[in-house]
């Protein structure tokens, strides 16, 4: 079975492909997935026509106890025949009912396809789970084939409709679905059904919700509106879709579940209740459409909660009816459905009012939908008779029920009657339709259909003996299928129901004005489009009074939370320890105070470049209480950081305005002050909490003997970095690399690939004395105007860059074994990088790294996932370090550990970040002021607007 | 400083033994249980220090008060300082001690590494954000001339549209297909086949 789906998968994939070769005749070699399954299914026959199951079993979640389970029963094997057999024909019939250069085509013609194999999953489904992942399949396509014309608001309308409608019954009965697995043990229907089921409220609840998805699946009231409105979708669509496959969904899965369920409180009122309204409403309105296809949607609203009605009744003598009657309604309405399309195609026209005398014109047209109309109105000799007498048969001892099925009878004799006589009647007063020829793809899928029908009927007793194994699932079934059981009970409802439909029919002149005036319930939108309505009110209000758009607030909001939840919990609990000391050294109480007193003036400050210093010196600061604190390797890597952060800052500060634009509103300084003050009164509470709130041990112990032993290093946070921990270094990694790219991406106007700004060439450079490399210190400097260079600076850093990225190469090697590391390593290098850019400008940066910032990230990502992956090749697990020991000539043994490699990855992203950063907002500002003519790398004061 | 710590960093000041000199606070009374009050002696008790509390207080308090602010280079700055109490506070999850790196110290008087090898990717990253902001902030200013971050401009539009008990306007359209002209499927003469002329 699995190959079944897999078949239908490659050959949905491939669609598109082939309609762009052969256009609609595509349809064709599609058509053949639904007939596999379908020849697949008549295979089967003598394993299932016993009672017997076929069963496949693929794991596939183990740990959800998720398997890839397939049964197939009668129900299912009945299923599988409709799907696959209406599907194939469909398809035939779709390779001339689309002109050839159709738009969409080839979309619609692999969806059709995916469609089938997940209605085909979902019949073979053991697993309710796997069931449900079947059903939203079919309602993720069926949205997209009813919105086949992405161009028409209605078809839009449409799909969105019937998407919401039946994704809201299929959460419903997820839900349902959990609630009966918990309650069962299992999700597997055949251990489910097989076991004892105890009762109780999560039962009923969980067959409530059920029920609630299979009646929006299958258009049932309250829920019908959205199958009418789905007629937006090209005919083959409403043929398979919306009266053969997935409508019958809900049936389905109502008969699946009724042999256990039917007895459980609460099932029969709701079938029985829902399916009867539905099957009446939905006649009466048919009988008031002039559109034909409307008509048989309407009808097939009306024939869904017959169908309903019967098989969740929940006796022999129903189910036995209930089966006939599902392969019966898919025939004859499929048959109905393409009938339509082809009077479409040849006259132009689905009115009843415009169409006249196309029955004399196409005689076998008409003979086809006479046929099936016939069947759906239940006239002997076809499968539509057998069916509806087994039904009522079935229901002798229900009268009230059965006085409800006999008025839905009548109703749906009348608008049969009305179908023929609208489509293919001559209508006096109404000039005689064009008709335009047929083609045989187009009649041949209709014919076999209607014909079924026919044929069927006088062997409904061999159909019996196929059927009723699925019957027996209830009990013993006193009842056969057969076209003749003499003269009974059910036999005079039958003609009770032609005759009155013949009469309704007869009277639809005078009957047309309560017609009018009594509308019924399924031919609304209205009860929808008041829900949508109020939904997006109650959107609007809600969104509107949380959502200001105020980022403050917002953030507010948040820290109020923290302050106030925490807070008050800390207050009532005070857990934190009542001894503590005041300082580990004197010297902390200094630096606290200078970092304090920064701090505040940060805040008060009024010139951007003032705040940002006093935030440099609360850096500096944390680094010196690193250095108290026990931690060199923090200590180091915040001195680096606040140093190229103040120089990144300089970078752009350049560019903004000197001060912070005033704020007139001295109330809300305060409430932000406020929230700031007890958000770090909390903070501290819990400072002081979490400290004496560790119950065991830290797994930190381990690590100064897991570093030597295991990582091979003694700078313990460097190899809890690189080795221990080396997963979180490398999420760090690839959070670098996505900011330095976001840098460039937001300040390059233009891509950052491609040539890079080197120093002009130099038949191309301003001439002057210093134009030769001998006599300039920075390459690039040559590029700067003459008042911006500072030969002390270009000699110093002449002298320093190599020095300082030698020192940087030290820090990267040492730092498994004392302070330093790749961060620290890459961080120095980018603070000589910033010093070349200063000295020299853009051009200069170009220089000393002639590769592009994109090149150094993804190199250093490289070299540290491949670190990873050599490590895993090698036999470990990903990131584990090894040493290898060998000895050089001269140098002497050398200790190599793997992990080196690992921190060079680091190294280089952070050479990354700091290149891509320069070349952002160094160089590309610089061109930016270039461009708008400013003054260079000038003073604070541009005054806002002036480059833009 | 010496310049001597990076090679060994361990030159903790342990608190004087024995009740020294050192300052005790106004809170020195005997704390009742249920207190609210700390009691700051100068004995080693292991955990944080007062001082350190406090700094992560006040890099806290200003930071989110920056944090507030409209101005995107403002913002930043809280994110710095909040950054910078954050990193102290994960810090102090910690002991303290000497440089964890074997062989300086004894292991047992080492600082625990893990909580410095979590703010050192925090220091980073930080780094990173920063930068990033600052793009932004550059871009902002590039685009609107101020750095400023104004009220989202479609949530306003929900206010309003709220204010006045309006619905928004949809792209289904508000009728629904009732009033569609086209009703169901495309028209037929588009579809019909080619082929389809009387043979």
């Amino acid at each position: 079975m699995l190959a079944l789906l897999i078949l239908h998968l490659v050959a949905a994939l491939v669609a598109p492909l082939l309609v762009q070769w052969w256009g609609p005749r595509a349809c064709w070699p599609l058509a053949l997935a639904p007939a596999a399954a379908f020849g697949w299914a008549v295979l089967r026959t003598p394993a299932v026509r016993d009672g017997g199951a076929v069963v496949e079993t693929y794991p596939w979640v183990g740990q959800l106890g998720l398997d890839l389970t397939f049964r197939l029963t009668t129900l299912s094997w009945l299923m599988t025949l409709l799907v696959g057999g209406v599907g194939a024909l469909v398809l035939v019939y779709c390779s001339r009912y689309f002109a050839a250069g159709a738009v969409g085509l080839a979309r619609f013609a692999g969806v059709l396809v995916a469609f089938a194999g997940a209605m085909l999953g979902l019949v073979l489904a053991d697993d309710l789970l796997l069931l449900y992942v079947g059903w939203e399949l079919t309602t993720i396509f069926s949205y997209l084939l009813i919105g086949h014309s992405t161009e028409r608001r209605s078809s839009r309308w449409a799909a969105a409709q019937a998407l919401t409608v039946t994704t809201l019954g299929g959460l419903a009965m997820l839900v349902g679905v959990l609630l009966l697995g918990a309650h069962a043990g299992s999700y597997r229907w055949s251990v489910i059904s097989a076991g004892p089921l105890p009762g109780g409220a999560p039962l009923i609840v969980a067959v409530v919700l059920i029920l609630v998805g299979a009646l929006s699946k299958s258009a049932i009231l309250p829920f019908s509106s959205w199958l009418p409105a789905a007629m937006a979708a090209p005919t083959p669509v409403s043929a398979y879709l919306h009266a053969a496959a997935m409508v019958k969904a809900g049936v389905y899965l109502i008969g699946l579940l009724a042999p256990v369920l039917a007895t459980v409180t609460g099932w029969r009122p709701v079938v029985l209740t829902a399916g009867l309204a539905t099957m009446i409403a939905g006649g009466w309105a048919a009988l008031r459409q002039t559109d034909l296809k409307l008509l048989l949607a309407y009808g097939t609203v009306s024939q869904l909660g017959l169908l309903v009605v019967v098989t969740g009744a929940g006796t022999p003598d129903a189910a036995l009816a209930a089966t006939a009657m599902l392969l019966a309604h898919a025939a004859f309405k499929a048959a109905l459905f393409l009938v339509v399309g082809v009077v479409d195609h040849a006259t132009g026209t689905r009115e009843v009012a415009e169409l006249s005398g196309v029955g004399r014109r196409a005689p076998l047209l008409c003979g086809i939908a006479v046929l099936a109309a016939a069947s759906m109105a239940g006239l002997p000799p076809l499968l539509g008779f057998v069916a509806k007498e087994a039904i009522f048969a079935a229901f002798t001892h229900q009268p009230v029920v059965l006085t409800g099925l006999v008025v839905g009878t009548v109703l749906t004799v009348a608008y049969s009657v009305r179908f023929v006589w609208g489509a293919f009647a001559s209508k006096p007063g109404v000039a005689p339709s064009e008709v335009l020829a047929s083609n045989a793809p187009m009649l041949l899928p209709p014919t076999l259909l209607a014909g079924f029908g026919l044929v069927a009927g006088p062997l409904a007793g061999g159909l019996d003996g196929l059927l009723r194994p699925y019957a027996e699932l209830f009990g013993r079934p006193g009842e056969h299928l057969a076209l003749w059981h003499g003269l009974t009970p059910a036999l005079g409802l039958s003609i009770v129901a032609l005759l009155g439909g013949g009469l309704l029919f007869a009277l639809r002149g005078p009957l047309a004005p309560a017609c009018a005036r009594l509308r019924s319930p399924v031919d609304s939108q209205r009860g929808y489009e008041w829900v949508v309505r109020h939904f997006d009110r109650l959107a609007i209000e809600v969104t509107g009074a949380t959502q200001r758009g105020s980022l403050p607030q917002y953030l507010g909001t948040i820290l109020l939370v923290l302050v106030l939840v925490p807070g008050t919990a800390l207050l009532l609990a005070r857990p934190w320890r009542t001894r503590i000391a005041l300082w580990d050294t004197p010297l902390q109480l200094v630096v606290v105070g200078v970092v304090a007193v920064a701090a505040v003036l940060a805040v008060g400050a009024r010139r951007r470049l003032t705040a940002m210093l006093l935030t440099g010196v609360t850096g500096y600061g944390s680094a010196m209480l690193f250095v108290f604190y026990g931690a060199p390797d923090l200590a180091l890597t915040q001195f680096l950081v606040e140093t190229a952060t103040i120089a990144v800052f300089v970078l752009v500060l350049r560019r903004l305005p000197e001060r912070f634009s005033a704020r007139p509103l001295r109330r809300s300084r305060w409430v932000r002050r406020g929230v700031g003050v007890a958000a770090g009164v909390v903070v501290a509470g819990l400072a002081l909490t979490a400290s004496g709130a560790r119950q065991a041990p830290t797994d930190s112990l381990a690590f100064p003997e897991l570093a030597v032993t295991q990582g091979h290093g003694r700078n313990v946070v460097n190899v809890t970095l690189v080795d221990i921990r080396a997963w979180d270094t490398m999420g760090e990694l690839s959070v670098l690399v996505v900011a330095a790219t976001g840098v460039a991406s937001l300040v390059f106007q233009r891509s950052r690939t491609g040539p890079r700004p080197r120093r002009p060439q130099r038949d191309r450079a301003p001439a002057g004395p210093r134009d030769t490399d001998r006599s300039v210190w920075l390459r690039g400097g040559a590029t700067l105007r003459e008042r911006q260079r500072s030969i002390v600076f270009e000699v110093v850093t002449r002298l320093l860059f190599h020095t300082v990225v030698l020192f940087s190469l030290f820090l990267l090697f040492s730092g498994h074994n004392a302070p330093g590391g790749g961060f620290a390593g890459g961080l120095v290098v980018s603070l000589a990088l910033a010093v070349r850019y200063l000295a020299g400008g853009r051009y200069e940066l170009a220089e000393a790294m002639p590769v592009g910032a994109g090149t150094v990230l993804g190199a250093g990502l490289a070299v540290a996932v491949g670190t990873g992956v050599v490590a895993l090749l090698a036999g470990g697990s990903v990131l584990e370090s090894t040493k290898i020991d060998f000895s050089v000539p001269v140098v002497g043994d050398v200790h190599l550990v793997t992990s080196l490699f690992f921190d060079v990855g680091v190294y280089l992203v952070v050479i990354g970040l700091a290149l891509d950063i320069l070349r952002s907002l160094g160089a590309e500002v610089d061109r930016h002021i270039e461009a708008a003519g400013g003054s260079g790398r000038g003073p604070l004061v541009d005054r806002p607007g002036s480059g833009s | 400083m010496t310049p001597g710590w990076i090679v060994t960093p361990g030159w903790i000041v342990l608190p004087p033994p024995g009740g020294g000199a050192g300052p005790v606070g106004p809170a020195a009374g005997p704390a009742g249980a249920g207190d609210l009050a700390v009691r700051v002696v100068t004995e080693g008790v292991a955990g944080p220090t007062l001082v350190l509390v406090l700094a992560v207080a006040v890099l806290v308090a200003t930071g989110v008060t920056l944090l507030l602010e409209r101005s995107l280079t403002r913002i930043l700055l809280g994110i710095i300082l909040l950054g910078n109490g954050m990193n102290l506070l994960v810090l102090l999850g910690g002991r303290a001690g000497g440089a964890p790196v074997v062989g300086a110290d004894p292991v047992a008087r080492m600082s625990d590494a893990l909580p410095q090898a979590m703010v050192l990717t925090a220091i980073v990253i930080t780094f990173g954000l920063t930068a990033f902001l600052l793009a932004v902030a550059y871009r902002s200013w590039y685009l609107t001339g101020s750095d400023e971050v104004q009220d989202d401009l479609e949530d306003q539009q929900v206010v309003r549209l709220a204010e006045r008990n309006e619905l928004p306007a949809r792209d289904l359209g508000g009728e629904g297909p009732d009033e569609d002209p086209e009703q169901v499927d495309p028209p037929p003469r588009h579809h019909r086949p080619q082929g389809g002329e009387p043979r």
